[in-house]
């Protein structure tokens, strides 16, 4: 299959791309840089793309998308922004947000017209969900985002679910949780605490850390988003590990991973308490997905990298 | 007197609404694009809309009525969609944040269709959601998920209105109503797409102006219906306007026809609750026959796009009178 995948530079990017490129598939990396997609720490280099520079955030990118790529059988949807700060709702970020978001995603899907594919798969998010209380949450759980990310990120599925009934083409939303592996960079709980770690410190949660927060290795989303491009099931999809995962025993594993006999730091808590955790039944019957990444040996692959990072033998690298 | 900023006032509903507000002793602060005659001429979908010029140049407002939306005809992912959703969502969103900060009630005009399939007359407080696959209710359900956020970083609030379909003096004349109508005068068949059991809810623009002024004036919060005294078929709804226009003097006896192979791609059958509207805005839907005689010496006149509520009633009010 000729494959787009914009947002190819990204850390679910370059993972997405290694994986499609070693199944033999032809790729069009897309980023706004136009870089070649450095491979996931760990894997051999060299992979063989087309890389193109679009930025989805103008709206000249749907005439620049289209003459780029030319044909294609499949789009890959994961370009999209997400504020520094997790949850945050910063009316100051939602311009941005709208136009990489929202936009940017009817723009991809605007080219896509032009490039003739059967199948379009867009990366989502847990964060549509908001404001939920069922553990584990299914796909057809009441949608109520907390924030302007999860909103702008809703609306790109709804635009997806137009644009499949519109043009008679396959279409899956993939909702992830926390994506992490080598090469993450976002401030959040479980790179912040392997951050910590790594340099000999305990990390810090907030409150008692009970909230339940999944996690999905970007090893394992790539594997998803490969088997939603060549399965025939169309929809919304949650993608996790399957299991639930309190940030007091995230920060604890990081530091049984690190092998450090300290204790979690408690500061006093700052949110209110939320938990998420997702079902992947229908992800499992519908895509044959099956989480392969233990958390715990993602933790130690992480940790690995952010040491070999801190020695400059490989840098962070992705976005 | 209490000042309100409308947009979309020059519009199909905006005319209707600017005379509800009038009649309740309101002076109605009119935001359209440029070249309709509107208070302030401004283009909502350009990206360099600035809500605070917006504010500085309205001045006073007591209230916010948010309007302004352009149905999107082609494809939900295209340049006039992508445009449209601007003004939907993303002006609608600045507004209400420019006008918070000055104590601005604001009353966003949502739509029916950002719902999905429901079993039973539709809770506006607890809707199944999925918006329909069009970018309508995709950029519909985008705003007010946005205005949920921000009024709640914000603290402040705001209401939402979904109408069903809305219909009376003045609406696009490609819709099935008015098709209906212009057949039923020309001493034609009506002709129904489908089956003609498609179930619909139509709402008499008039009657969507009293919520929308009654939402805002009484600075309710929540969502509310505005809808019609109950959903009927396509088919009951083409009898309907047959009966219109033998009511106001034209030809009668014409029965529907259907026209089975050209069924629509796309209906959800739903009902709407009314009971939140009946309680909190006094509100009570103006019978569909009655409606569609106002409607049908509209079309009867070769429906005119300008001065089309001297086809209606005065406006009622929900037992208040003028403010």
């Amino acid at each position: 299959m000729r494959i787009v995948v914009t947002g190819a530079t990204g850390h679910l990017g370059r993972y997405a791309v290694a994986r499609l490129v070693r199944a033999g598939h032809d790729v069009v990396a897309v980023s706004r840089s136009g870089a070649l997609p450095e491979p996931p720490f760990g894997e051999e280099a060299a992979l063989s793309v087309q890389a193109l520079a679009v930025d989805l955030g103008e709206e000249s990118a749907v005439t620049a998308l289209g003459a780029g790529v030319g044909r294609a059988d499949a789009l890959v949807h994961l370009a999209a922004w997400h504020p520094p700060a997790t949850a945050s709702t910063d009316a100051r970020d939602r311009p941005r947000l709208m136009d990489d978001n929202v936009l940017g995603t009817m723009r991809a899907l605007d080219a896509a017209r032009t490039m003739g594919v059967e199948v379009v798969v867009y990366a989502s998010t847990f964060e549509v969900y908001g404001d939920v209380s069922t553990v584990p949450v299914t796909e057809g759980a009441r949608v109520r985002p907390l924030t302007d990310y999860g909103a702008t990120k809703l609306a790109g599925e709804d635009h997806l679910i137009s644009f499949g009934y519109e043009e008679g083409v396959r279409v899956v939303a993939l909702r992830f949780p926390a994506i992490y592996g080598p090469g993450e960079t976002t401030p959040r709980a479980l790179p912040n605490f392997l951050k910590a770690v790594a340099r000999g410190e305990a990390p810090a949660i907030f409150g008692d850390g009970g909230d339940l927060r999944d996690q999905v290795h970007a090893r394992d989303a790539a594997r998803a988003i490969e088997l939603a491009l060549v399965g025939g099931a169309s929809g919304i999809f949650n993608i996790a590990d399957g299991r639930p995962h309190s940030v007091a025993d995230l920060a604890a594993a990081t530091l049984a991973a690190a092998g450090l006999e300290l204790h979690v730091r408690r500061l006093p808590r700052e949110k209110e308490r939320r938990d998420y955790h997702l079902s992947i039944d229908k992800a499992r019957r519908e895509l044959g997905f099956e989480p392969e990444v233990e958390l715990a040996s993602g933790m130690a692959e992480q940790l690995a990298w952010l040491r070999a990072a801190a020695e400059g033998a490989n840098g962070p690298g992705g976005k | 007197m209490a000042a309100v900023l409308v947009t979309g006032s020059q519009g199909f509903v905006g005319q209707h609404l600017r005379r509800a507000l009038e009649a309740r002793n309101v002076e109605v602060i009119g935001v359209d694009r440029p070249g309709t005659a509107a208070e302030i001429e401004m283009d909502l979908a350009d990206p360099a809309f600035d809500a605070h010029a917006l504010s500085a140049r309205a001045g006073r407002a007591d209230g916010v009525i948010y309007m302004a939306a352009t149905i999107t005809r082609s494809s939900a992912v295209d340049a006039v969609a992508r445009r449209n959703l601007r003004a939907i969502a993303d002006a609608a969103v600045s507004t209400f944040e420019a006008f918070a900060r000055q104590g601005a009630h604001f009353v966003y005009c949502s739509t029916y269709k950002t719902y999905g399939p429901a079993q039973g007359p539709i809770d506006p407080e607890h809707p199944p959601q999925r918006p329909d696959p069009h970018s309508y209710g995709a950029a519909k359900s985008l705003a007010e998920r946005l205005l949920e956020v921000s009024a709640r970083r914000e603290s402040a609030h705001y209401c939402v209105v979904r109408p069903t379909c809305i219909y009376g003096p003045g609406q696009h004349i490609n819709n099935a109503i008015p098709r209906f109508l212009r057949a039923s005068w020309d001493g034609e068949q009506p002709v129904v797409y489908g089956t003609g059991q498609d179930v619909r809810d139509d709402v008499l623009a008039g009657d969507l102006a009293f919520c929308l002024a009654e939402a805002c004036l009484r600075r309710e919060t929540g969502a509310f219906h505005a809808a019609g005294e109950r959903a009927r078929t396509i088919w009951e709804v083409a009898e309907q306007c047959a009966l219109a226009v033998a009511a106001v003097g034209g030809p009668s006896g014409q029965s529907p026809v259907l026209a089975p192979d050209q069924a629509p791609k796309w209906w959800l059958d739903q009902e709407f609750d009314l009971e939140r509207s009946r309680e909190l805005l006094g509100y009570e839907p103006t019978p569909l026959l009655e409606g569609l005689k106002m409607e049908a010496e509209w079309v009867r006149d070769g429906a005119p796009p300008q001065g089309t509520t001297r086809y209606c009633p005065p406006p009622r009010f929900g037992g208040r009178g003028p403010a």
